[in-house]
C-alpha cells in the first residue's frame, strides 16, 4: 500500500519519530492531503510551533477546530474533504475528560479543587500521554472525521502513549486504589498497609490524603473512563490504526530511527509509511564557474557553501541507501526535500502534502 | 555566572568575540566542579554538545561522568559505551564515565535506602499500590532521577564535573521543573526536602549551569528563547546558549555575485544556502536581543564519525567546561 492509499483507508495514522525531525509538520500535511483526497481529517498537535498554529488557524484554541474555508481559499486550496486541526491542550484535557464522566457537577467541583489533581494535570510529567489517547478517542468517536492524525508528544519515549491505556486501567484498578481510600487498608495486605506507614511518612500526611480525596473522587468517574480505555486499546490495536515513522536524513537521527522501528514491529500496529524530513539531492552539474568569481570574500563564501552541500548531501545519501536497505521490504518511503526557509504557512504545508500524495 | 553572560553580550562586537575566543583557548588548567544540565528540543545536537563539554572537561583533566536522563540516546552512542544497564557506571571515550539514569529505578532505589523499606523493598516495588501510586504521581520518577545527578554530584564526591544529558526537550523541561512542581505538592516530609534539595542545586549558580542547545533555524531558536525564559521564571542556574550546525554569515555582495553563477541549478542551490543563512542571523540576533546573551555557535564540521566531531568542537564549547 502506497501513501495515499494509508490516507484513504486508515482511521488512525500516529505519526512517531524522535525529536526534532518535524512530526508535527508532517502529521498537518498528512491531515491536508487526506482532506484534499476528499476525507474528513484532524490533525491533533500536541505542543505545535506557534507558527504552524496560527497557519492552521488555531490561534483561537479550539473553539471550532475546523480549518475555515477562507483561510483554505487564501492559501489556494479548495479541498474535497474537511480539514480540522485541535491542539493537546493538557489541562484542559484533563478538565474535560473529568466534566465528561463526572456524574454530577459537585464531583467535578471536588475534583478540580483537589491539589493532587491539579498538580497532575498540570506539572506532572506524563499525563500528556494519557491525553493524547483520551482525546484521539474522543474525536474519533464524535463521527465528525473519516481519519485522525495523531502528532506524539516530544519523545525520547515516543512509545509511550501506546501503553497509555494499560497505565490507566492499572491507575483505576478499584482493588488497588480502594485500600488507599479506605484509610484503614483493611484487606490490603501487610506489604501495602507498610508501603503506605512509610509513604505517609515520606510525603507528609496531608499529600496522602489529597490522594486518598482524589481517589474517592475518582471513583464515581472510573465506569466511563474504564470503558473509554477499553475502546482506546480497540482503537489503537485494530485494523484501522496505523503508525508512520517520521525520520530527519542525519546519521544519529537515523540510529535512533532504527531503535524505534524495532520497537514499532513488535506493536500489532502496522507500520503504514516511512517519511524522511527535509533531504538533499546531491547536485550532478559542473560549477565550474565559481572558480572564476574571484578570490574576495563574498566569492569565498560562496565556494565554501557550494563544497558544503555537496559534501551534506553526499552524506547524507549514503546515511539513507543504508537506512533503506534495513527497511522491510514494501515499506512505502516517502520524502520531503528541504525549502529554502522553515515550513509555517499553509501554503508551505500544502506543497509538502502535495509531495507526499504522490 | 548569568550577569557576567549578559554584560559580555552587550553588543556582538568583534572585541566580545575576541575576548570569547581567549577564553576557549585550551590552557590546560583544571575546569572547575560543576554540574552541566544540556537541554533542547529533540534532534538539535544536545547529546553532541553535551558529550564534547564531557570531552573538554576530561581533557583538561577532570574526572568526568555524562548521565543520560530518561532514554539511553546520543551521549553513550557518542562516546562509544555500550548502553549501561540503569544506573551503572562504565567507562567510555577519552577518560570520560557514562551512567543512564532511570527514574523508575532511581525511585526504587529511593525508597529502598532513604525510606528504608530495606529488604521488604522487592515485594513493595511489585506490589500494584506501588505501581498505582507511582502511576498517579508519574513526577516522582523525573525528581528521582534529577535525585539520582544530585547524589553523584554533591554527596559522592567522585566526580569533578558532571554533564548530564537531560533528554529531549518536552521531557528535560518536566526534568528541571519537578523539583518547585514535588515541592509545592508534597508539603512536608522527606520527598519535600528531596525536592527542596534538588530545586537549590539546580539554582546554585556556582555549582550548577543548565545550558540550552538550538538549530539555526527560526523555529528552534524561538524554542531556544522560550525554554531559557522559562528557565529564569524558574530561577534556574541558566548556562549558556549553542547554536549547532551554524554556517559562516556571508559577507556582503554574495546576492550580486550569484548573477555571474552562470548554471542555474548551482545558483539557485547557492541561493537558498544564502537564505538559510539569513535565517540564521537573524535568528540569532533577534534571541541575542530578547535575551541579552551572546550565542555560542557551533559551526558545522564534516569528521568520520560523531566522536571525533565531539572533540573537535573544544574550541568552541570548551569555554564552559573551564
Amino acid at each position: 500500500m502506497n501513501l495515499p492509499a494509508a490516507l484513504d483507508r486508515y482511521r488512525l495514522l500516529v505519526c512517531v519519530g524522535t525529536g526534532g525531525v518535524g512530526k508535527t509538520t508532517v502529521s498537518a500535511a498528512l491531515a491536508l492531503q487526506a482532506a484534499m483526497r476528499g476525507r474528513r481529517a484532524l490533525v491533533l498537535a500536541i505542543d505545535p510551533v506557534r507558527a504552524l498554529a496560527r497557519a492552521l488557524g488555531l490561534a483561537d484554541l479550539g473553539a471550532n477546530e475546523r480549518v475555515p474555508e477562507a483561510i483554505l481559499a487564501a492559501a489556494g486550496l479548495a479541498p474535497r474533504g474537511v480539514l480540522g486541526a485541535a491542539m493537546l491542550d493538557q489541562k484542559r484535557a484533563w478538565d474535560s475528560f473529568v466534566l465528561r464522566h463526572a456524574p454530577s457537577a459537585s464531583v467535578a467541583e471536588a475534583l478540580f479543587a483537589n491539589p493532587f489533581y491539579q498538580r497532575l494535570s498540570t506539572s506532572f510529567a506524563g499525563s500528556t500521554e494519557y491525553m493524547a489517547i483520551e482525546e484521539t478517542c474522543r474525536y474519533a468517536e464524535s463521527g465528525e472525521y473519516d481519519l485522525i492524525v495523531l502528532d506524539t508528544p516530544p519523545a525520547a519515549h515516543a512509545l509511550d502513549f501506546v501503553h497509555a491505556p494499560e497505565r490507566i486501567d492499572r491507575l483505576l484498578d478499584r482493588s488497588v486504589y480502594q485500600s488507599i481510600i479506605s484509610g484503614a487498608w483493611r484487606g490490603a495486605g501487610i506489604t501495602a498497609r507498610f508501603l503506605l506507614r512509610r509513604l505517609e511518612h515520606a510525603t507528609g500526611s496531608s499529600t496522602l490524603r489529597d490522594i486518598s480525596a482524589f481517589f474517592a473522587a475518582l471513583d464515581a468517574l472510573i465506569d466511563g473512563a474504564l470503558e473509554r480505555t477499553r475502546r482506546a486499546r480497540a482503537l489503537l490495536r485494530g485494523g484501522d490504526s496505523a503508525f508512520v515513522l517520521v525520520t530527519a536524513p542525519r546519521q544519529l537521527v537515523i540510529e535512533e530511527t532504527r531503535e524505534l522501528q524495532a520497537k514499532l514491529a513488535a506493536q500489532p500496529t502496522p507500520l503504514a509509511a516511512v517519511i524522511i524530513n527535509r533531504t538533499h539531492d546531491v547536485p550532478d552539474v559542473d560549477a565550474s564557474s565559481l572558480d572564476t568569481l574571484g578570490s574576495d570574500p563574498a566569492a569565498r563564501w560562496i565556494r565554501h557553501a557550494w563544497a558544503d552541500a555537496v559534501a551534506e548531501a553526499t552524506d547524507e545519501r549514503e546515511v539513507l541507501a543504508r537506512f533503506a536497505a534495513l527497511l522491510p521490504s514494501g515499506t512505502p518511503l516517502g520524502e520531503i526535500p528541504e525549502a529554502d526557509h522553515d515550513l509555517h504557512s499553509l501554503r508551505d504545508l500544502a506543497l509538502v502534502a502535495e509531495g507526499l500524495g504522490r | 555566572m548569568r550577569a557576567r553572560t549578559e554584560h559580555a553580550a552587550k553588543g556582538c562586537s568583534a572585541r566580545a568575540t575576541l575576548t570569547l575566543r581567549k577564553w576557549f583557548v585550551i590552557d590546560g588548567t583544571m575546569p572547575s566542579r560543576r554540574l552541566h544540565v544540556v537541554t533542547g528540543k529533540g534532534g538539535v545536537g544536545k547529546s553532541t554538545v553535551a558529550a564534547a563539554i564531557a570531552l573538554s572537561a576530561a581533557q583538561r583533566g577532570a574526572k568526568v561522568l555524562a548521565i543520560e536522563l530518561g532514554e539511553i540516546g546520543g551521549t553513550c552512542r557518542i562516546l562509544g559505551s555500550a548502553p549501561p544497564e540503569p544506573g551503572t557506571i562504565v567507562r567510555a571515550a577519552g577518560n570520560t564515565y557514562v551512567a543512564y539514569f532511570d527514574g523508575a529505578a532511581a525511585l526504587a532505589e529511593y525508597l529502598t535506602r532513604r525510606v528504608r523499606l530495606g529488604r521488604i523493598a522487592e515485594r513493595v516495588i511489585e506490589h500494584p499500590l506501588y505501581e498505582a501510586f507511582v502511576g498517579a504521581a508519574p513526577g516522582l520518577r523525573e525528581l528521582m532521577a534529577i535525585g539520582k545527578v544530585r547524589d553523584e554530584f554533591v554527596l559522592q564526591h567522585r566526580w569533578d564535573v558532571v554533564v548530564v544529558d537531560a533528554g529531549a526537550s518536552g521531557h528535560a523541561l518536566e526534568h528541571l521543573r519537578m523539583p518547585a512542581a514535588a515541592s509545592a505538592t508534597f508539603a512536608s516530609g522527606r520527598v519535600h526536602r528531596e525536592a527542596e534539595a534538588n530545586a537549590r542545586l539546580l539554582r546554585d549558580r556556582s555549582q550548577c549551569s543548565i545550558h540550552v542547545v538550538s538549530l539555526p533555524e527560526e523555529m528552534p531558536l524561538r524554542e531556544a528563547t522560550h525554554t531559557v525564559s522559562s528557565l529564569r521564571a524558574l530561577d534556574l542556574a541558566t548556562g549558556a546558549v549553542f547554536v549547532n550546525r551554524c554556517v559562516p554569515p556571508a559577507p556582503a555582495g554574495v546576492i550580486e555575485k550569484l548573477e555571474h553563477v552562470t548554471e542555474p541549478q548551482v545558483a539557485q542551490l547557492l541561493r537558498r544556502a544564502h537564505a538559510w543563512q539569513a535565517i540564521q542571523e537573524r535568528g540569532i540576533a533577534a534571541l541575542e536581543a530578547e535575551l541579552f546573551i551572546q550565542a555560542l555557535r557551533i559551526p558545522k564540521l564534516r569528521t568520520v564519525d560523531e566522536l571525533s566531531r565531539c572533540r573537535a568542537l573544544d574550541p568552541y564549547v570548551g569555554g564552559v567546561a573551564r
